[in-house]
């Protein structure tokens, strides 16, 4: 195969298909940005009904969020936040050619998001024990009204939110990986960059979530 | 530039490799096409043997070939299949997957891997509908409006996540195209010298990465509220079904705009290349695609003027949809423009451009009617909306695409179909859908209801003329693929550029090469550049700059 | 089909009467956009044909009037199209404050219609339309001509929809919600209501008819009505207006329908989905009649809707005694 583009330095890891190194960098950071715009429009459909039931039934909706416990989800806020700020810190030493470092802090990450789910673990398990569980299987007095509704869009948003997180923590597991392996470093950290962007989205939708489904009166 | 060396000629894409793996896992968007194409055109033949079935009850009033639940099946399945696994895909995943990067001078897509996952996972979500239909079927209408598709027993959990897995395909192939567009233009292509094809898959896939997600999030929804009873649109438990029609609307409207933007696209191509003259308009018909995206993701309420949601928020999408027509009229205006003064060719391709022009002149006016809220009332959930939709997504949008596989199959395979008896079947396509069709309109304006498995006596003679019109159809579209397979397989070789186009594809072989071009392409002009006026300003510009 | 009853049923509602003229407008617009359209489209395909003559000098790129035209003039229309539908949508939906109220109920797969003013009901069935019918009565729902009436609509179990093509009239019924539609019939005469939002099986059979006579038979038509609502309750009237038969059966060696048999049930064992084994005693046809969901037979689905509520004490006895002597010697209820 041969090619009519001008072979200056074109590193190997470019694509034959792409003409250079920026064009392949360019593309993959554009097409990140996409794939979180269209989470975000998922995570937005889940917005829309939390708004409309809450306009339909504020009472279900005032007492469902005094069930919830705000302390443990500020507490999940400050460590989603510091997870976002690691996340930073990585992707800056790894620009800075600082390797250990970088993993170091990638490691933070997946810490930090590992207390977040156990934070949730325990507001989900106490809630199962005083009958909270979503939908028709609601069996707890504390809530009146449409209780299972407002915990059936609770359980819905903070599970497919978990869920991201979860999956957010196997994507930095691999980019520990493929750091090890030298396919990530300073000049091609756009695969970094790129999770780092999907980190901060999970951030994002949770800063949303917080104060929707417990704070708001 | 250096050049080619090699003593023999490059194999084409299709020769290159062979072999189960070298298909099954291939990151080629060419040979994805084909796989595309192999795979929608089995489900429209499953698709349209469904419709078969739906029409040949429908030949007598009574019901007497099959029993009320399999045809509500019937028809559902129809549905969901002619949407979902048709129509959807296979303008963008067949002809924007094999032509988009050939019109942009490039050797593939911007993410060929992610192309390849989109094609697996399309036929991952049409193997879980499969599912569905083997597990006994669903007949809640591919609509799924609950409360009856949240109570109702059968497998529509299956189904619901089939369509959810499809979503996914949609959207990433739309990323690709997004991306693509962008960053991998060749050099003196500005975004005003991109062919028109290009625009409108641009809008296409901008709507495909916005609304999709809203669908997915709703058929989740479902899901679950099947599953575990949360309520949210079941009013038994509190629920409001109305909020799910919004929901889905608010996806499935702009999917209609998925599957009728490549379709404008596409005229836009055949209407220049077999006129052989410039297009006219350029700028009206790009913008008017994203005007069509935009406005049209904000109509989704004209599907429920007599659902029950207020009066305020019915006169409001009423408004907006009338907008959205205006954009539409400016292409189709253009199109004809197009054709003065130029040198027509009266080739299959063209035949599919006249044929559109007048079919989509109907369903797009036939939806001005609807539109009207105060008819709306009157002819919603007739035979009316069956019509129209038929003649928009139908004589609209597969009629463009099959025109532009005439128009683009001697690219794909090297070899052209049999022309003539192209031309004839084109024109028995178009008498037959008219013959299926129009007879509709008369049925829902006189009141027949849709998804009706028996009707009164009064609507039986349109009902049978209908009939006989979608056997003819059906006919004719076998009598297109027979004849489109042996074009490919034993036709003539057609050459690089049998229709004498100016865009980039036809500047490489036919069928091309793996890697589309020998030397890096660059243009200085539109591909409409027939009378030469860009060349010559070009010149110009040089001479003077 | 320049006429507008080549489209449409007779109009007999004079709260739609601009409705036609809406349709046949946008009908004209569209034929002759379609025809400017079309004829030019084949006008320059022959003359612009290969080889002919034609001066194919500068085809023109753009034309700045002519695009302002075809833009201008298209929204012009469309906006007199939109404000025409919308003047007289607003029309169609504000009922007159004198209109006469009439609730209507949609279920799987029947129509009730209450008269609150009047005080009594009709259950507009397969069996009772056949029936009515037959015997010359009005069939479905009954209203007086040249009287404006709210139909105030609701659903029991699934999406429905009141359709009344004449009326040009069309509303949703949604579960646990209220929807409106207003008419005001001119004409004596009968037709068809159809349910236009897919509701399952018998969807296409949910239909009965609008029945308008002139006020003085529609009085006499309400005495009656009265004097029956009062009168002693019939068991298997109350099981043919109340639908059942649309999924039971009821006569013996029939096949099983959407729901068991009821021919000889009572006294029987039943087995249930759970397992367990029940006498059909009046106990559970009570339950099973306002919550069908509590048990259900083996082999079948939880697809009976509640009757709960919808059934006054004495229709409810009266049902259960015909049922209990279903199959047995004494058929005729007490």
């Amino acid at each position: 195969m041969s090619s009519s583009h001008k072979t200056e330095e074109r590193p190997a890891w470019v694509a034959s298909f792409f003409a250079s190194a920026d064009q392949q960098r360019s593309a993959a950071s554009l097409g990140m940005w996409l794939f979180i715009g269209q989470e975000i429009l998922f995570f937005s459909g889940l917005f829309m009904a939390f708004i409309a039931y809450r306009w339909l039934y504020p009472e279900t909706w005032l007492s469902g969020a005094d069930v919830l416990n705000k302390w443990l989800g500020a507490t999940n806020t400050v460590v989603l936040l510091t997870s976002s700020l690691t996340m930073v810190l990585a992707i800056r030493d790894l620009q800075l050619e600082r390797v250990k470092w970088a993993i170091r802090w990638i490691w933070a990450t997946v810490a930090l998001a590992g207390v977040f789910l156990v934070v949730k673990a325990f507001e989900y398990t106490h809630k199962f024990e005083i009958g909270i569980f979503p939908g028709t299987h609601y069996e707890g007095g504390a809530v009146e009204g449409m209780a299972g509704l407002f915990f059936g869009i609770y359980y819905v948003a903070t599970g497919l939110h978990a869920l991201h997180v979860i999956i957010g923590m196997g994507l930095l597991a691999w980019l520990v990986h493929k750091i090890k392996l030298g396919e990530v470093s300073a000049d091609k950290d756009i695969l970094a960059e790129n999770i780092g962007l999907y980190w901060h989205l999970v951030d994002l939708v949770w800063i949303f979530l917080f104060p929707m489904l417990y704070l708001v009166r | 530039m250096s050049t080619e060396t090699s003593s023999a000629p490059e194999p084409s894409y299709l020769a290159a490799s062979s072999g189960f793996k070298s298909w099954f896992l291939t990151v080629d968007h060419k040979r994805i096409a084909v796989m595309y194409l192999v795979a929608t055109t089995v489900f429209m033949i499953a698709g349209g043997l469904l419709a078969g079935m739906v029409r040949v009850e429908l030949f007598t009033a009574a019901g007497d070939l099959m029993d009320a639940d399999q045809y509500n099946r019937a028809f559902t399945l129809h549905g969901s299949i002619m949407v979902f696994l048709v129509i959807i895909p296979a303008a963008p995943a067949v002809l924007g997957n094999f032509v988009l990067p050939l019109m942009l001078g490039a050797r593939d897509v911007a993410f060929p891997r992610l192309n390849l996952a989109s094609f697996h996972i399309y036929m991952a979500g049409a193997t879980l509908l499969l599912l569905a239909m083997i597990l006994g079927s669903f007949d809640t209408g591919w609509t799924f409006y609950t409360p009856y598709s949240s109570t109702t027993v059968g497998p529509v959990a299956w189904a619901l996540t089939g369509v959810f897995v499809l979503g996914f395909s949609s959207i990433l192939t739309g990323l690709n195209f997004i991306v693509t567009i962008h960053k991998m233009r060749p050099p003196g292509m500005t975004w005003f010298r991109l062919p028109l094809l290009l625009w409108s898959l641009y809008a296409t896939s901008a709507v495909q990465i916005l609304a999709t997600p809203v669908l997915a999030i709703t058929v989740l929804l479902l899901v679950f509220e099947r599953m575990i009873g949360i309520g949210i649109f079941d009013p038994a438990l509190g629920g409001d079904p109305i909020l799910f029609q919004h929901f889905f609307w608010f996806y499935s409207h702009p999917a209609v705009y998925i599957m009728i933007l490549p379709a404008f696209g596409i005229i836009s191509e055949l209407v220049a290349v077999h006129s052989q003259r410039s297009i006219f308009g350029y700028k009206g018909i790009a913008f008017s695609s994203l005007s069509i995206a935009i406005v049209g993701s904000l109509v989704w309420g004209h599907h429920m003027f007599t659902s029950g949601q207020s009066i305020y928020a019915s006169v409001l999408f009423s408004f907006l949809t009338f907008f959205v027509a205006v954009p539409t009229a400016i292409k189709v205006f253009s199109w004809v423009a197009t054709m003065y003064k130029g040198e027509i060719q009266f080739t299959p391709p063209m035949m599919y451009v006249f044929s559109f022009l007048a079919l989509f002149m109907i369903g797009g006016l036939t939806g001005v009617v609807l539109g009207a809220l105060a008819i709306d009332v009157h002819l919603h959930d007739t035979y009316f909306v069956v019509a129209h939709f038929h003649y928009v997504m139908m004589g609209g949008a597969i009629i463009s695409y099959i025109g532009g596989l005439h128009h683009w199959w001697p690219k794909i395979f090297g070899r052209m179909y049999p022309q003539r008896l192209a031309n004839v079947t084109s024109f028995l396509v178009f008498v037959s859908f008219n013959l299926t069709f129009l007879p509709m309109f008369v049925a829902g304006s006189r009141g027949m209801p849709r998804r009706y498995y028996e009707y009164i006596i009064s609507y039986q003679s349109l009902n049978q003329i209908a009939t006989v019109g979608a056997i003819t159809l059906g006919i004719s579209l076998f009598v297109t693929l027979g004849y489109l397979i042996y074009g490919a397989f034993r036709g003539e070789p057609a050459g690089d550029n049998p229709w004498n186009g100016l865009s980039l594809e036809w500047t490489t072989v036919s069928p091309p090469i793996e890697h589309n071009f020998h030397d890096q392409p660059t243009v200085s002009a539109t591909p409409y550049d027939y009378d030469g006026w860009e060349a010559e300003e070009n010149a110009r510009a040089e001479e003077s700059g | 089909m320049f006429d507008a009853r080549f489209w449409m049923p007779e109009s007999v509602n004079a709260l739609t009467q601009g409705s036609d003229a809406l349709f046949m407008f946008i009908l004209w617009v569209s034929l002759v956009s379609t025809a400017v359209v079309v004829g030019a489209m084949m006008w320059l395909a022959f003359r612009y044909r290969p080889g002919s003559s034609a001066s194919r000098d500068r085809p023109p790129r753009d034309h700045l009037w002519l695009e302002i035209t075809w833009t201008v003039v298209p929204t012009a229309i469309l906006g007199v199209i939109f404000f025409w539908g919308a003047r007289d949508f607003i029309t169609m939906s504000v009922p007159p404050a004198d209109a006469m109220e009439i609730r209507v109920m949609g279920q799987k797969w029947f129509w009730t219609f209450d008269y609150p003013e009047q005080g009594f009901r009709i259950q507009a069935t397969e069996e009772t339309n056949e029936k009515n019918a037959a015997e010359g009565k009005p069939v479905g729902l009954v209203v007086p001509v040249d009287t404006s009436v709210r139909l105030v609509g609701s659903a029991a179990d699934v999406l429905h929809s009141v359709s009344i093509p004449a009326f040009r009239l069309k509303k949703d019924v949604i579960p646990n919600r209220y929807t409106t539609s207003t008419f005001h019939a001119t004409k004596e005469g009968e037709y068809d209501l159809f349910c236009t939002e897919y509701c399952g099986t018998k969807h296409s059979n949910m239909i009965t008819k609008v029945t308008v006579l002139s006020q003085d038979a529609f009085a006499a038509y309400v005495e009656e009505a009265q004097e029956q609502a009062a009168g002693p309750v019939d068991g298997s009237n109350v099981f043919a207006s109340s639908g059942c038969a649309g999924c039971h059966a009821v006569v013996e060696g029939a096949p099983a329908g959407i729901g068991p048999s009821l021919y000889a049930a009572y006294g029987r064992d039943e087995m249930l989905t759970t397992g367990e084994t029940v006498v059909i005693d009046e106990n559970y046809i009570r339950e099973s009649i306002e919550n069908p969901a509590a048990k259900i037979v083996e082999g079948y689905g939880p697809v009976m809707p509640s009757y709960a509520g919808r059934l006054s004490e004495e229709e409810m006895t009266a049902l259960i005694l015909y049922l209990r002597d279903l199959g047995t010697d004494k058929e005729a209820p007490i």
